[in-house]
């Protein structure tokens, strides 16, 4: 099998794998991030969400041979700046329960406060539909995504 | 490769796991060390003064992670920052392990108060000896004994040698500190499991990986109660990755139904996903083949005067109430609902030599032993269980069936294997809340009070489903249906008809369907006896103090009155009330809902919820409990509904089985009433209230009454949309 070379969270990984196998996947089992969670496999629910290329995206319907050389960063990735204000902000809201959809929403909101600093209520809304949250978080969500905006004035 | 097992696999399995006897007990419990202190088995002080505490339950968002340590910190005086927290093994020498009905807290609460205090006395009078000092005059504080005269100070890390040597005393006999000394309890203390969920750190089930796993994923038979007919596996075996397959049979063992399988084992849980999808199976639907939730819903409603089953009775109450002038009487339905957690159902082990290991984010790791070793037939002391955090479990991670499934394709494996349910196995293959109808009657005097109640239940009963040999309604058929009302008479019976579908707790358990019905009925009464929903509540509540606060409390800070005059022009108000454990020691919930809705659609826009639940021993972790129950809760009254058509589920993925999306999330306002009494639940108690107070408000909006859920069902297909 040829091999793939993605650059995940600033590092070079050359994996072997399906050319046709979802990105999810590939984060999970061959690089072992697990951090990016799978919850539906059909971009219903956002538990998956990484950046490619700064762009908040559902890692289970990106086919790994599709990436080319473009940036992925996952949770991981993006906690490993322990400052993250989006990061911040959800401890300081304690948004999560179970928290494994958190990954997903974290990622969803950094990559709308990095293209809307100041999103208004509705902007928030609209940007995080497509993450669910059966613990029902959205309220601290809500609020962690307003804070985090606030505290990057 | 693996060969694939013919049929009656179930059997083949059987033989191959046959256990060597093994007289082995395991040792009882670590041996004693000079290095640390270890009073309880969940509790241990170090020399450096690091403190650990185990917690015997599973965290799945709940919060038992901070708030089951903090009791006990509490009464040790401990220093919160000195303490670890770490997940007890299983067994029975660290307490039930068993996690639901929101009695964590509540179950914990003494056991934990007497460890803490005993170890705290130990330390002390450990200090007291050392120093020659009588102990009535030294003292704890954080985490340090103090010689209150001369101001001598010991760690308790510098005690543990000395405390170890003393005998352990009863904990009955400790005194416990009383609640104006709390400094920990009932304060805003952060989660310690947040840092590592905020940080894709935190392991779930679905993140374990033992070395040498095999990933398998698992094709169950779609209808319920169907079989296998036949399976060609050639071209999934032909796939890159794939290592064999397995046919599995339907298996019942303690909590646990399965039905017949087929499995995928592979390198990679991709590779085990695409040679699932290469199989080529015929099923045989077997009797459910005309089974449809249509039919049932039918069956039911058909049979609301069959003969009928008395689950509980007070007073004197008509077997039959007649319809008359006096009686009231509706009708209403709930549909079947799924959990579908957001981490989907999976499990992880590894059996061999006659033991088996597993990981599973469980809500009940006793039950998965219990399975597991009944399908193996080996020992329950040959199964060890390890709990991970749990992506929710909201009741469905009670159920032991994914555990024993794990176990089942180690055993045929012959390798630690890992089985991942998709999204569409775990929404199709739950076990749901029970489809209900209710009839509801009461007789009502010159005020419009009811004087006698007649709820009748017909559905399918736990009783058929889990225990097939009584003949006896279940108590969870109709927990909850019985009015906490002062009501003279009351009857509560129950038609039970047979439905193939798996039925199991849901979060809040049967309590959801028979509060929805209950608060539902008693509004219709308030409005027909024309006294205000929440007066006419108070009037039946006389002799219920927490329950009357509770309701004026929501009263008040609701805006209920002030808000009266606007009502029933697209905006309504509506109320109910809960009760989830009794005025004794329950919680106590009132909520009020306000909507806005037209005869299409309906927007949840605000829900207030007061609760009293004894000493809210993590205050925050109450008021997200709340929240999250809220919109668990709108979610399954705005559009949770399971179909069955031809015997099998037709849902299956969030497209079409809808939940709560962050557009729709009302502000949730939670108040919690201020209480030193013992604790009490509250991860499901905020349930019962919302389907009722959400239908009661539409009926405020709009003067429509409801009795059908979900809202989307009865409004049409545009309904619950978001506002664009
Ligand atoms: S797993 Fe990718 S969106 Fe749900
Ligand atoms: S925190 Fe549990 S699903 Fe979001």
């Amino acid at each position: 099998m040829p091999s793939i070379t993605l650059h995940i969270n600033d590092h070079p990984h050359a994996v072997d794998v399906a050319p046709d196998t979802p990105l999810l996947w590939v984060l999970r089992d061959t690089v072992g991030l697990t951090g990016t969670k799978y919850g539906c496999g059909m971009g219903l629910c956002g538990a998956c969400t990484v950046h490619l290329d700064g762009e908040a995206r559902r890692a289970c319907q990106i086919l790994v041979s599709s990436i080319g050389s473009a940036r992925i960063t996952t949770i991981e990735g993006l906690a490993a700046d322990r400052k993250h204000p989006v990061i911040r902000a959800w401890l300081a809201e304690q948004v999560p329960q179970c928290g494994y959809c958190q990954p997903g929403q974290i990622m969803q909101a950094a990559a709308l406060l990095a293209g809307t600093p100041h999103p208004t209520r509705q902007q928030i809304d609209e940007a995080m539909n497509g993450n669910i949250c059966r613990c029902g978080t959205y309220q601290r969500i809500r609020r962690a995504i307003a804070r985090a905006a606030a505290e990057t004035a | 490769m693996i060969a694939t097992l013919g049929a009656g696999a179930a059997l083949v399995l059987g033989v191959r796991w046959l256990p060597r006897p093994s007289g082995a007990a395991r040792r009882a419990s670590a041996a004693s060390h000079e290095s640390a202190f270890e009073s309880h088995p969940l509790l241990r002080i170090d020399a450096s003064g690091a403190t650990t505490i185990l917690v015997n339950k599973t965290e799945m968002g709940q919060g038992v992670w901070t708030s089951l340590p903090l009791i006990l910190a509490e009464e040790l005086d401990a220093d919160w920052a000195l303490v670890t927290i770490a997940r007890a093994p299983s067994g029975p020498r660290y307490g039930k392990a068993a996690t639901g009905g929101s009695d964590s807290v509540d179950s914990s609460w003494l056991p934990l108060r007497r460890a803490g205090a005993t170890a705290r006395v130990m330390l002390l009078t450990a200090a007291a000896r050392r120093w020659g000092v009588d102990p009535t005059s030294c003292a704890t504080r954080r985490g340090a004994v103090i010689h209150t005269p001369s101001g001598r100070r010991a760690t308790y890390g510098e005690l543990v040698g000395d405390a170890s040597r003393l005998a352990v005393p009863d904990g009955r006999t400790v005194p416990l500190k009383p609640a104006t000394e709390y400094h920990l309890l009932g304060t805003a203390i952060p989660r310690r499991d947040l840092e590592v969920k905020v940080h894709g750190a935190a392991t779930f089930g679905i993140d374990v990986r033992p070395p040498g796993v095999l990933f398998a994923c698992v094709e169950r038979c779609p209808y319920f109660g169907g079989s296998l007919r036949s399976v060609d596996d050639a071209a999934a075996r032909r796939l890159q990755g794939v290592r064999g397959t397995v046919q599995l049979g339907a298996v019942t063992a303690p909590l646990t139904r399965l039905p017949a399988r087929v499995a995928v084992f592979a390198n990679s849980t991709w590779a085990a996903l695409q040679g699932r999808r290469a199989l080529t199976i015929a099923w045989d639907p077997g009797a459910a083949r005309g089974f449809s939730t249509d039919a049932l819903s039918a069956a039911c409603r058909a049979s609301v005067d069959a003969e009928a089953q008395v689950a509980f009775r007070a007073g004197h109450p008509p077997l039959v109430i007649e319809p008359g002038a006096r009686t009231v009487e509706a009708v209403y339905e709930v549909p079947f609902l799924a959990h579908a957690t957001m981490e989907p159902m999976n499990a992880t082990a590894d059996v061999r030599d006659g033991r088996a290991t597993i990981w599973a984010p469980t809500q009940a790791p006793d039950g998965i032993i219990d399975a597991v070793a009944a399908r193996l037939g080996i020992p329950t002391d040959a199964v060890d269980v390890h709990v991970t955090f749990a992506g929710g479990g909201f009741g469905r991670r009670f159920y032991a069936d994914f555990g024993v499934e794990a176990a089942e394709l180690s055993a045929a494996a012959g390798a630690p294997v890992k089985v991942t349910w998709t999204r569409e196995d775990d929404i199709q293959h739950d076990l749901y809340r029970p489809h209900r109808v209710a009839r509801l009657r009461a007789v009502l005097d010159d005020r419009g009070l009811p004087t006698s109640w007649h709820t009748r239940l017909i559905g399918a009963s736990w009783a058929e489903y889990w225990d097939p040999d009584t003949t006896r309604p279940w108590q969870h058929d109709w927990e909850g249906a019985q009015p906490p009302y002062a009501v003279r008479n009351v009857l509560i019976d129950f038609v039970a008809l047979p439905s193939p579908v798996p039925i199991g707790a849901w979060r809040a358990v049967n309590n959801g369907e028979n509060g929805f019905f209950m608060e539902v009925f008693v509004d219709e009464l308030a409005h027909r006896a024309r006294i205000d929903p929440i007066a006419y509540r108070l009037a039946l509540l006389g002799d219920r103090p927490r329950a009357r606060r509770v309701l004026e409390q929501v009263r008040d800070v609701s805006g209920w009155s002030r808000s009266a005059a606007g009502r029933g022009r697209g905006v309504g108000l509506g109320v109910a009330y809960y009760d989830y454990g009794g005025e004794q020691g329950g919680t106590q919930v009132a909520m009020v809902a306000e909507v806005t809705a037209d005869d299409a659609n309906v927007r949840v826009e605000r829900i207030v919820c007061v609760i009293d639940c004894g000493l809210p021993v993590s205050p925050d972790t109450v008021r997200a409990q709340v929240e999250g129950s809220v919109a668990w809760a709108v979610g399954a009254t705005l559009f949770g509904d399971l179909t069955v058509t031809g015997g099998r589920a037709v849902e299956g993925n969030f497209d079409r089985y809808r939940v709560l999306r962050m557009s729709e999330m009302p502000a949730v306002d939670v108040h919690i009433m201020p209480s030193t009494e013992s604790p009490s639940g509250v991860g499901e108690p905020a349930v019962p209230p919302t389907a009722p107070a959400i239908v009661n408000a539409v009926f405020a909006a709009t003067g429509r009454r409801i009795r059908r859920l979900p809202l989307s069902r009865t409004l049409g297909p545009a309904s619950a949309r978001p506002r664009s």
